[in-house]
């Protein structure tokens, strides 16, 4: 943020009446909200979806409070896991494979180089709900604060705090079961089906 | 570091965006841009505020609305009735309230649209706008305050600007002022007088609720998110069977979609949860597209009805703006039922016919005191 640019939270103040301001938090945050989209969709299909969140934003405009922080980005963060969800239920379903609305598997299979990198990430967060780990997600990929996530999400910093806590539990516990060779490697159910797609339910 | 954050690490690495495509980008938001801001406040209005209010007094929670702590007495009952009539003063088609020496502040138009957009693909749509309304920092705030605008069919020309703060453990503190005609007609405010404002305020329950269970601010937290897994929670908290004709007052999906609705309207839910309640309400069979709604604040929405009900929404941001139900009629024998009453147990209640119009909604950190 430069000395003569408003921090985030004027411009958030000022938004509801002036849209214009959404074009210096898209400057300022596009990367980030892009990173978010390509590590759960893929770059190409990110690429498609930046401005549909920043377009939706200019919607939400009206409520938007930022965080204790001082960053749009948690709330940048929010809007676009909605247009995640609606992108991915706008895909043709594959038969068979339950939906998961928060990731493209595919797309992250893409940018991971070993194929027993895809199994470990598979196993460590199919476990997890889709809340919990986007949460996860938030705070490990994204950078944010437990509390930052939680705003994203919607929920209380503490049990942000409680829910993380549980979900690297339930993560690490999955991704030991898989060191140590127990087939599937999480609590629910993850199975690999002809050609390499794994059944998911979440 | 430990394993997961290692692999997380690695994964979590994505290259950056092209210049085409951040431009590209760039030129949509433009686009968004300058549309917003031909558009007057249109999406920046806040309507949304709280549950089921039934007349100028309200239903300070309940299961159905069936706790009834007025402060002249309610009205409605519409969980009783049986056969649906919308009163000729809103119906769709006509105006409301316009209210000669009231302080009303909101008047409304729904008028008869003709088209072939259905009521699920408007609460689709709905339900992705909604979705994207987060309102960052509630969670931390100390009240949800909502602001609405209420009339009678029952009290002609009475307008009640209804306020509320619901605090997260669902109590909260009320404020209503009735402006209008004296009345003495037990459902009504009789402490109006031809224009003088009368305001009371006091402290009452004012949780959510989803047919029979009440809920919290964490409670509402807790719902999921997913609406596959959050239309068997909210079936199982309304208990009623869905009926062949959604008017019958047993009719399972009116009550749903009312709870629905009850929550989009008045509860600090988060936006995950706005997403699948809409999502779950374009799920519950017999609600059809009622009309387009205008208002005087400038608003705009489509008018959806079931059963008793006529919901408005803003297609154009997912917000919700009024709640209108008709008056049943009058059963034979029966006369009004008093206030004060568990709905119940009463089985000649009449009265419904009110419009609800949602003025404000948002997070507060104080309340009125309420006089000792």
């Amino acid at each position: 943020m430069t000395g003569d640019s408003p921090p985030d939270r004027e411009l958030l103040a000022d938004l509801p009446l002036r849209p214009e301001v959404m074009g210096t938090l898209y400057e300022r945050h596009a990367h980030a909200v892009f990173r978010y989209l390509a590590r759960r969709a893929g770059p190409a299909a990110a690429e498609d979806l930046l401005s549909e969140v920043f377009v939706a934003a200019i919607s939400a405009s009206s409520r938007v409070v930022a965080h204790d922080s001082g960053s749009a980005l948690p709330w940048l963060y929010g809007i676009a896991l909605n247009v995640l969800r609606r992108h991915f239920r706008q895909q043709p379903a594959d038969q068979g494979v339950a939906r998961d609305l928060g990731m493209d598997w595919d797309a992250v299979d893409d940018r991971l180089d070993a194929w027993a990198e895809r199994g470990r990430l598979r196993a460590a967060l199919g476990g997890l709900s889709e809340s919990d780990r986007e949460l996860l997600l938030l705070v490990a990929w994204e950078g944010l604060t437990h509390a930052e996530a939680a705003a994203a999400l919607g929920i209380g910093p503490v049990a942000a705090r409680s829910r993380l806590h549980r979900a690297r539990m339930r993560a690490l516990k999955a991704l030991k079961k898989l060191r140590d060779g127990a087939p599937g490697g999480s609590d629910k159910a993850t199975t690999l089906q002809a050609g390499g797609k794994a059944s998911w339910t979440l | 570091m430990d394993p997961l954050d290692e692999l997380l690490s690695t994964t979590g690495r994505v290259p950056g965006i092209t210049p085409r495509g951040l431009g590209n980008g760039r030129a949509a938001l433009d686009v968004a841009i300058a549309r917003a801001g031909t558009q007057p406040n249109s999406t920046m209005r806040q309507p949304g505020p709280r549950a089921l209010r039934q007349a100028p007094g309200r239903w300070w929670g309940g299961p159905h609305g069936k706790t009834i702590i007025g402060v002249a007495g309610v009205a409605a009952a519409a969980a009783a009735t049986t056969v649906l009539v919308l009163p000729p003063s809103l119906h769709p088609g006509t105006s409301g309230p316009t209210v000669p020496g009231a302080i009303s502040k909101v008047t409304y138009t729904i008028r008869p649209a003709a088209t072939n957009v259905t009521a699920a693909y408007v609460l689709n749509k709905a339900a992705t706008l909604a979705g994207a309304q987060l309102a960052n920092g509630w969670p931390n705030a100390r009240y949800w305050h909502t602001e609405e605008q209420v009339t009678s069919l029952l009290c002609p020309g009475q307008v009640t600007i209804a306020n509320d703060w619901v605090d997260r453990s669902g109590n909260g503190v009320g404020e209503n002022t009735t402006t209008g005609p004296k009345s003495s007609d037990p459902m009504c405010e009789s402490s109006a007088d031809n224009g003088k404002p009368f305001r009371i305020i006091n402290v009452a329950p004012l949780s959510a609720w989803i047919g029979e269970k009440q809920y919290t601010w964490s409670e509402l937290a807790d719902l999921p998110t997913d609406p596959a897994k959050l239309w068997p929670v909210v079936r199982a908290d309304e208990q009623l069977p869905f009926t062949s004709d959604p008017s019958l007052s047993t009719s399972g999906q009116s009550h749903l979609f009312r709870s629905i609705w009850n929550l989009l309207t008045s509860e600090p839910v988060s936006a995950g949860l706005r997403t699948a309640l809409y999502e779950v309400a374009a799920k519950i069979p017999g609600v059809t597209v009622a009309g387009s709604y205008t208002d005087s604040l400038g608003r705009t929405g489509t008018a959806l009805h079931i059963g008793l009900w006529t919901m408005v929404v803003d297609t154009g941001n997912g917000q919700v703006l009024a709640m209108i139900s008709g008056a049943p009629p009058v059963p034979q024998g029966c006369v009004r039922a008093s206030a004060s009453v568990n709905v119940r147990h009463v089985k000649c209640v009449v009265g419904g016919g009110d419009a609800t119009v949602y003025i404000s909604a948002g997070a507060a950190n104080s309340a009125p005191i309420v006089p000792k």
